[in-house]
């Protein structure tokens, strides 16, 4: 397995394991929702909700281009399946796409499939790597973990210092178009103790992935 | 839901069979203002589940038709008949969802369907949303639907707080500039763009049968030509009805794609005097009508995809009295066929002379086709006129056939319909229907069929614009 993809794969453990918790970070997970957690009554219960239930998927070709946006990088970078096939092709209908010429689906399937979240994680997964990739690697040139310095263990340096947070801050106006609340900046930031205790040999640098993944996997993000 | 409902048929079955041709045209007598009678006339799903057998609803009225009076009822006892039927269960709830027929009917939700009653939404809730007014009309939501829908990708963080900045008028301008900027872009006319999802459908291509770029293992039509007269119709203020009655072609041109006007095309066979748009593209007429005699398949595709009537779920049946004839002896006048080919046939009877695949004379316009190629198919083959019938009404040939369909309010409602499902995410609900209706009253009345100004209009909707 190359190294690439061993990081990938444990930053998908990773993840998985933080989606699954019922600490604080499992509301991270899905950085749309209210991060109080309570679904009905309690603070939530004062947000104005819409009637409508008209949310539309962005599917294959508006994830792909949000989400090079968002991160600063060229639409073929977010995805390639083998370093080759675009992900918004192989995943493309299971994206909400279309396959017209050769297998005659000439719209996109009524509903989003079970593996329609494996597929959007897959992608924003890839897209976050790369991102963290280029500003771990040429930080003079970070678009978004600007100034976020790691100690020798490879952990933050800072987690609550101003870099951190701007990345978060910069996470959600690129991701999200809106600012972080308190309350999610925090979640993030505890998210770093989290992926510590995983034992990662990069924990800060998985920090940074898996903080711009749960922006990017989001149901604020894939859904407009 | 409401699509079913209001692309449907003026007629059902003909004959003995219990589902009755004046049945749509009373109920839109009676109910004259039910979205199901805009514009068009209801299903025979309305009544039915497959004729002759009803649905509740049609079950329902069944008792109140002329009782004591012997069956099978005439078509005039019939339709005296049912205004009183119809009223006598106004109050019940066949479907049992809670609602009375009328109300189903009115609101144009399916009296028959538990899954089908009125919803109420849009309403105000309790309590404050800091990103959206999710009461009405929120423009900073659609401008990012506008970009996202158009131009493929979310506005900035930075656009989205100077938008908010603006005056509602500022807000209303710069929306329609990003609407007019965005349907210049790749993502929106390119190649497999949001265009060309729209026309898959209709033009159904098969990559192992393409001819042309992208060539596949058995070329035989370039059905790019189709895409490229598709995109062409519904660009630049371009007439959308072209697209089935255009004498020309359209050329595509890339990196940017242009589309572009030409009179003749190598790939194309089809002489000015006898094309009418994408009805009879090369495509069209290897793929649909294929090695078929009459061909039925191309009538029912081209209704199914230009007009949004879809015989086979008994969508736009207009029975013409004393067909089918049955002129390829292909069975059809069995009753259990009847009931659409009584419609089908005489709509298949224009295309008549347009061959599909047989060598040389492919994809052409042969006068006699049918007595040059298919004379063993019957006796009677060569009694198949060239004049048919579209929406019960005679036309001399599929130019005139094309020529009423693009003017129907069928079109008008098809093709706002496919941008409304594309943008507004779903087929108009029962409570759109009367934004849905204004906006495909003025694509014809007020924007000659401009598909770029309809767009303005429907980024105005509370169903487009509300979050």
């Amino acid at each position: 397995m190359r190294p690439e993809s061993l990081r990938v794969w444990l930053l998908s453990t990773v993840c998985a394991l933080a989606a699954c918790s019922e600490q604080p970070i499992a509301r991270v997970v899905d950085a749309g929702s209210p991060v109080d957690g309570q679904a009905d009554g309690g603070a939530s219960s004062a947000l104005a909700r819409s009637s409508r239930n008209n949310l539309r998927f962005k599917g294959p070709e508006r994830l792909t281009l949000d989400f090079a946006a968002a991160l600063a990088l060229p639409p073929d970078a977010v995805c390639q399946e083998l370093g080759q096939y675009p992900c918004a092709t192989v995943h493309g209908v299971t994206l909400g796409g279309v396959e017209p010429y050769n297998s005659g689906l000439y719209e996109p399937l009524p509903a989003t499939g079970v593996t329609t979240p494996i597929a959007v994680d897959r992608v924003a997964l890839s897209a976050c790597a790369r991102r963290v990739g280029l500003d771990v690697g040429t930080p003079s040139s970070a678009v978004i973990f600007t100034g976020v310095t790691l100690d020798a263990q490879g952990r933050l340096a800072s987690r609550d210092g101003a870099p951190v947070r701007n990345a978060i801050t910069a996470l959600y106006q690129r991701g999200l178009l809106r600012d972080p609340t308190e309350a999610e900046v925090e979640a993030l930031i505890q998210l770093a103790t989290r992926v510590e205790a995983t034992g990662s040999p990069t924990p800060g640098r998985d920090w940074m992935t898996a903080a711009c993944f749960a922006v990017l996997s989001s149901a604020e993000s894939v859904f407009f | 839901m409401l699509r079913r409902l209001i692309l449907g048929a003026a007629v059902c079955l003909s004959g003995e069979v219990l589902a009755k041709p004046p049945g749509p045209g009373g109920f839109c007598a009676t109910y004259p203002s039910a979205p199901a009678c805009i514009g068009q006339q209801p299903a025979c799903t309305l009544c039915h589940t497959a004729p002759p057998q009803r649905n509740p609803y049609g079950a329902s009225l069944e008792p109140h038709l002329a009782p004591g009076a012997a069956r099978p009822l005439s078509d005039g006892d019939f339709s005296l008949a049912l205004p009183s039927a119809l009223r006598a269960v106004e109050a019940e709830d066949a479907d049992g969802d809670g609602v009375s027929n009328l109300e189903e009917v009115q609101r144009g939700t399916l009296p028959a369907d538990p899954s089908s009653r009125p919803v109420d939404t849009g309403g105000c809730g309790p309590g404050q949303n800091p990103q959206y007014d999710v009461c009405r009309y929120d423009a900073r939501f659609a401008y990012r639907r506008v970009l996202l829908d158009f131009c493929g990708l979310s506005p900035t963080y930075a656009q989205l707080k100077a938008f908010a900045a603006l005056s509602a008028g500022g807000q209303q301008a710069l929306l329609d500039s990003e609407l007019d900027r965005c349907t210049t872009t790749e993502f929106w006319r390119g190649k497999n763009g949001q265009l060309w999802k729209l026309a898959h459908p209709k033009i159904r291509p098969v990559g192992s049968l393409k001819e042309g770029e992208d060539r596949g293992a058995i070329p035989l039509a370039d059905y790019y030509d189709d895409y490229a007269l598709y995109a062409y119709a519904q660009l630049d203020d371009h007439d959308a009805r072209e697209v089935m009655t255009a004498r020309y072609f359209v050329r595509r041109q890339t990196q940017p794609t242009r589309y572009t006007r030409v009179e003749s095309l190598p790939s194309q066979s089809v002489e000015s005097s006898r094309r009418a748009g994408n009805l009879t593209s090369a495509w069209s007429l290897i793929s649909f009508v294929m090695f078929t005699a009459l061909p039925r398949n191309a009538a029912a595709q081209s209704y199914r995809a230009y007009l949004g009537l879809d015989i086979a779920k008994q969508e736009g049946l207009h029975s013409i009295p004393g067909e089918p004839r049955d002129y390829d002896a292909k069975g059809v006048q069995a009753p259990a066929c009847a009931a659409c080919h009584a419609t089908l046939d005489p709509l298949s009877y224009p295309f008549r002379n347009y061959n599909g695949i047989a060598g040389a004379a492919s994809a052409r316009y042969v006068p006699n086709r049918l007595e040059l190629f298919f004379s063993d198919v019957s006796p009677t083959i060569s009694q198949t006129p060239e004049a048919g019938y579209l929406f019960g009404r005679p036309v001399r040939d599929l130019l005139e056939w094309a020529e009423v369909g693009a003017d129907s309010d069928a079109f008008a409602i098809s093709a706002v319909t496919d941008y409304w499902k594309l943008l507004v995410g779903h087929a108009p609900s029962a409570e759109e229907n009367a934004e849905f209706v204004a906006t495909w009253r003025r694509f014809r009345d007020t924007h000659g069929y401009s598909v770029q100004r309809m767009l303005h209009d429907v980024i105005r909707t509370e169903a487009y614009g509300a979050p």
